[in-house]
C-alpha cells in the first residue's frame, strides 16, 4: 500500500521500490541433498513431486523442465541412472518457511 | 503444513557490508571465511562448512549442504546486516 501525492494505491513490491528509489537486496538459499534412488533422475523428480503435492494440498506445485516449483522454491534432481542423486532445493528469503519445510520433508525422505 | 505462512516475512534492501558480515560470523564461531573479489562482487568460501556465499550489490545467494542449523545461523546474521521493511 503506497501513499503518493495525498492519494493511496496498491502497488507491487518491486514497483513500489522502484518508485521510492529503494534498491532491494534479494537473498536466496540453495541446499543440496544426496538421495539413493536408482533409475533416471526424472523418475526421482516425479516421486518428489507427488510427495510435495500430497503434503502441500493448498499450494500450486508444478513440474517444469524437470524442476519442481512452489512459489519461489525450486527443486532440481541431478545424477545419472546408476548414481546417487543430488537434489538441489533453493528458495528466496521471503519463502523461508516454505523452503525450509520442503527441504526438511525431502531430508526425511532421503534417510 | 496448514500452519505454513503464505505471506512474506520481510523485504531486504541496501548493499551488504562484507566486513561487518565476516566480523559477525567470526563472532559466531565461523572463523575460516575466505573472501574473494570477483567481477560481479564477492565470493565468501567457508571450506569447513562446505558453504559458498555469492554476494552482489543487489543480491546474496547462500549455497550450502543440508545443514539446517548452519544455514539458519548464516541467514540470521545476513538479515542483521541488511536493511529491512
Amino acid at each position: 500500500l503506497v501513499m503518493k501525492d495525498s492519494s493511496t494505491c496498491l502497488m507491487d513490491v518491486d514497483e513500489a521500490c522502484r518508485e521510492a528509489g529503494i534498491n532491494r537486496h534479494f537473498v536466496r538459499f540453495t541446499s543440496t541433498l544426496r538421495m539413493e534412488d536408482p533409475g533416471p533422475s526424472s523418475k526421482t523428480a516425479e516421486k518428489l513431486l507427488q510427495l510435495i503435492k500430497a503434503r502441500l494440498k493448498d499450494w500450486h506445485v508444478q513440474l517444469t523442465d524437470g524442476s519442481i516449483s512452489v512459489e519461489s522454491v525450486l527443486v532440481k534432481v541431478e545424477g545419472n541412472e546408476d548414481e546417487q542423486k543430488s537434489v538441489y532445493v533453493s528458495w528466496d528469503n521471503q519463502d523461508e518457511e516454505l523452503g525450509s519445510y520442503i527441504l526438511g520433508l525431502l531430508q526425511t525422505m532421503g534417510q | 503444513e496448514e500452519a505454513l505462512n503464505k505471506k512474506p516475512t520481510n523485504y531486504t534492501w541496501g548493499v551488504l557490508d562484507i566486513d561487518e558480515f565476516i566480523q559477525k560470523i567470526t563472532q559466531e564461531g565461523i572463523t575460516d571465511a575466505k573472501v574473494e573479489q570477483v567481477a560481479s562482487g564477492y565470493i565468501i568460501h567457508l571450506p569447513n562448512e562446505d558453504t559458498l556465499i555469492q554476494v552482489e550489490d543487489s543480491s546474496t545467494h547462500i549455497f550450502c549442504e543440508g545443514d539446517m542449523l548452519l544455514r539458519q545461523k548464516l541467514r540470521t546474521i545476513l538479515l542483521q546486516c541488511l536493511n529491512k521493511f
